[in-house]
């Protein structure tokens, strides 16, 4: 790692670590007060952060290219499908750099190229949830023959055809999503924001380090 | 064909047949039956009793990705508040949402026939405005709020906010009467920063995965109501008396539901068969 | 001048509140008197074991992701833990020599889990064993679908923040023949998981996985302190729902 030579592995950890604490706890404070200064600088941190997050587009796409073009190279398995990717990739970026959203050839592209495509990765999932549901939802246990229950009235509710059959539907469905819905929601709401307060707090005190790659010691 | 053999039938047999099913309502329509749900009616009820004047924020923060689903539920709200006089401010806090909006006005696929809003009798920034796409999730919603005019420029024309004369209506958060988000999953980031924080009332366009998990927030009042996926957008454009995309395909999404249905009955009358078969 | 914010005073009291007893576990309980605060069974994360030896025997590789959550979306801390997980997995992968497939979509968070891959290898001294290859940036996660029914992948780990894409990634892990094993505490695809996983970490026990692995003083005390936590909470939610009932809402507009 850079400044390895210069500088011990563990003070750069420490450092890091540091860096953390302190301006985690900077933007947690900040926003309880009113302080025209820190709100201010705030602000403007968010705006590095948020520019650092988008620049780390740069790392995928270098990826990507680094990948994919050995692939090519090479003539290695789907070379063809890789090549597609790299000019898929980088013709659009290339041209959107230049063009504007109101360009032809930019609505062309997105309308024609990426719409599409989006629509049918999304469009999967549709296909994905009949075989999951023929493969999963079986009445195994008593309470899977409640949650099969629960599921078929739900979903005779949510049909505009079945709820036309008899309007009842509408109404447990209804029942179901506002109280035993809500209900389960809540708690699991609940249990997840405080994990993720103390999950956090965990982080900025620099008690959960997995993320900092840290060779750990062979587990017993 | 013996019940072990279906039991065990690839996953792609299905999907033929739910393509095959999806496929006859649009070339031939079959005109199911639909009738506006509580929750869109609410929506809609909302925003038709607005006094004349109130700045409702119009959030594109959905993708392309959900297509139709959440484009026409787009579509139908932009209609609905142009027909009103209201004040329209729309904004992308998601990076697509510029695309969005271009594409609900000139018509699409995913949102329908174009709308025109000299028919409205709406002037471009007098009566409503696209602010441009403001990059940062969550932080970006808590600066809009703070700040309406965080754009400086509007998103269609490249001109200052200053020389709009909606913008002046539109400072702060405590000048929005509304907030509409159609959003693809970001939800509970406008509850924390706009109703938590401003107390600001919202309504969410949500797709149907993430419904679910906002019944919690309408129960308790945080959030005032919702539509669900193509179903809501379709409900919504026959309260606004303007039938479009959503509700031709309502056809294609009853059947599919329905297939769904049979393949977990069909699913279980296997599994019990071949249990006893087993058993015996 | 300096001043909380109107309607946050009573939220910053409970998170100084929270700060507190987390920082007294941690350092009393946890670092000076090393005390265990046992957790109970976490199916999904005995079921890792199970897995790997399952990938071993089969000679077919390990897939893992870690979500989709970028770091600056509120779902962060579930990207975290997944990759505090991936650290196990992997080590368990590098001692038993199967092949890990690591897939992830945020490219701010891909060179960390190359990393944490590369030092699990590392610190198994099987260094040789680590394919670079094998650590994929994929722009759109359901690429994985493709990628495990060709691999044939024989363990699936969707673990970490999803949305749309994990049930694709369940039933592909499952058409391919793998174990599903996941872990989510983004609300939407707990119900999609859960349903498709062989085994699942649901809501909160994704963030306490780490300390049931490690079975670390400090780590499992945050555990506890979450609890406890969760037990004032509780208490919060039973009492102001008491004093709203006979017409005292007083409690419930401390907190606005």
């Amino acid at each position: 790692m850079i400044g390895d030579e210069i500088v011990p592995e563990l003070r750069m950890r420490d450092i890091a670590l540091l860096i953390t604490f302190t301006l985690g706890f900077f933007m947690v404070f900040e926003y309880f007060l009113v302080w025209p200064e820190v709100n201010s600088a705030a602000t403007n941190f968010t705006r590095v952060c948020t520019a650092l997050a988008g620049l780390s587009a740069i790392v995928g796409v270098g990826n990507l290219t680094r990948t994919h073009s050995k692939n090519v190279i090479r003539r290695g398995s789907n070379w063809i499908p890789s090549m597609l990717l790299l000019i898929s990739l980088w013709i659009p970026l290339i041209i959107g750099l230049f063009l504007t959203r109101k360009d032809p050839t930019y609505v062309y592209l997105y309308n024609n190229l990426y719409t599409p495509v989006s629509q049918a990765f999304f469009a999967l999932l549709g296909f994905y949830i009949l075989s999951g549901a023929f493969r999963t939802f079986r009445a195994k246990s008593t309470d899977s023959i409640f949650l099969l229950i629960t599921a078929a009235l739900v979903f005779m509710g949510n049909s505009p055809v079945t709820g036309s059959i008899w309007p009842g539907f509408q109404a447990i469905k209804v029942w179901i999503m506002d109280n035993a819905n809500s209900a389960g929601y809540r708690g699991v709401i609940m249990g997840v924001a405080i994990g993720t307060i103390v999950t956090s707090l965990r982080i900025l005190i620099g008690r959960e380090t997995g993320y900092l790659a840290e060779r750990r010691a062979r587990a017993e | 064909m013996s019940l072990k053999k279906i039991s065990g039938l690839d996953a792609r047999y299905l999907y033929l047949i739910l393509l095959i099913l999806s496929s006859i309502p649009i070339l031939m329509p079959l005109g199911l039956p639909l009738a506006p749900s509580a929750l869109t009616r609410s929506a809609y009820d909302f925003i038709e009793n607005l006094p004349p004047g109130s700045v409702v924020i119009l959030d594109a923060q959905h993708s392309t990705g959900y297509g139709p689903e959440l484009g026409t539920q787009f579509a139908a709200l932009m209609k609905h508040l142009l027909s009103r006089p209201l004040k329209v401010v729309i904004v992308a806090l998601g990076a697509e949402g510029p695309m969005l909006v271009d594409m609900t006005f000139k018509g699409s696929t995913l949102s329908g026939s174009p709308i025109n809003p000299d028919a409205y009798g709406k002037v471009y920034g007098e009566d409503y405005i696209f602010v441009g796409y403001i990059a940062g999730g969550e932080t970006a919603i808590a600066a809009f709020a703070r700040n309406s005019w965080i754009t400086e420029v509007d998103g269609e024309q490249k001109k200052p906010l200053s020389e709009f004369p909606i913008m002046e209506y539109c400072k702060t958060v405590d000048d929005w009467s509304l907030a509409i988000s159609v959003s693809g999953g970001n939800f509970e980031q406008m509850v924390a920063q706009w109703y938590s924080a401003y107390g600001t009332p919202i309504i969410f366009g949500a797709p149907g995965v993430s419904a679910p998990r906002l019944y919690p927030y309408i129960g308790a009042g945080q959030v005032v109501a919702m539509l669900v996926s193509l179903t809501g957008a379709a409900e919504y454009e026959l309260l606004i008396r303007k039938p479009g995309l959503a509700a031709s395909l309502m056809d294609v999404l009853n059947l599919a539901q329905l297939l769904i249905v049979a393949s977990i009955v069909i699913g279980n009358i296997i599994y019990f068969a071949t249990r006893q078969g087993g058993r015996a | 001048m300096v001043a909380v914010v109107t309607g946050r005073m009573t939220v910053f009291a409970f998170l100084l509140l929270f700060l507190v007893i987390l920082v007294y576990l941690v350092i009393i309980q946890g670092e000076r008197r090393k005390k265990f605060f046992p957790i109970r069974r976490l199916p999904a994360m005995d079921a890792s074991e199970e897995a790997v030896g399952r990938a071993v025997e089969m000679g077919r590789p390990i897939h893992y992701t870690p979500g989709t959550a970028v770091l600056t979306r509120m779902e962060a801390p579930q990207t975290l833990a997944a990759l505090s997980i991936l650290g196990y997995v992997a080590g368990l992968a590098a001692r038993n020599g199967a092949r890990i497939i690591t897939t992830c979509q945020m490219p701010e968070v891909f060179p960390m889990v190359f990393e944490v891959v590369r030092e699990a290898f590392i610190a198994e001294d099987k260094l040789d064993m680590f394919v670079e290859e094998d650590m994929i940036f994929l722009p759109q996660l359901k690429a994985a679908a493709g990628l495990m029914q060709r691999e044939k992948v024989a363990a699936n780990f969707l673990i970490g923040a999803f949305w749309h894409e994990s049930l694709v990634l369940a039933e592909a892990g499952a058409a391919a023949g793998a174990i599903n094993i996941g872990g989510v505490a983004t609300m939407h695809q707990l119900p999609f998981l859960v349903a498709c996983c062989d085994y699942c970490l649901i809501g909160e026990e994704l963030f306490a996985a780490s300390a049931y692995i490690t079975k670390d003083p400090v780590m499992t005390s945050t555990i506890a302190g979450q609890d406890y936590i969760k037990f004032i909470t509780l208490a919060l939610i039973i009492l102001g729902t008491l004093l709203s009932t006979l017409g005292l809402p007083q409690l419930r507009n401390l907190f606005g």
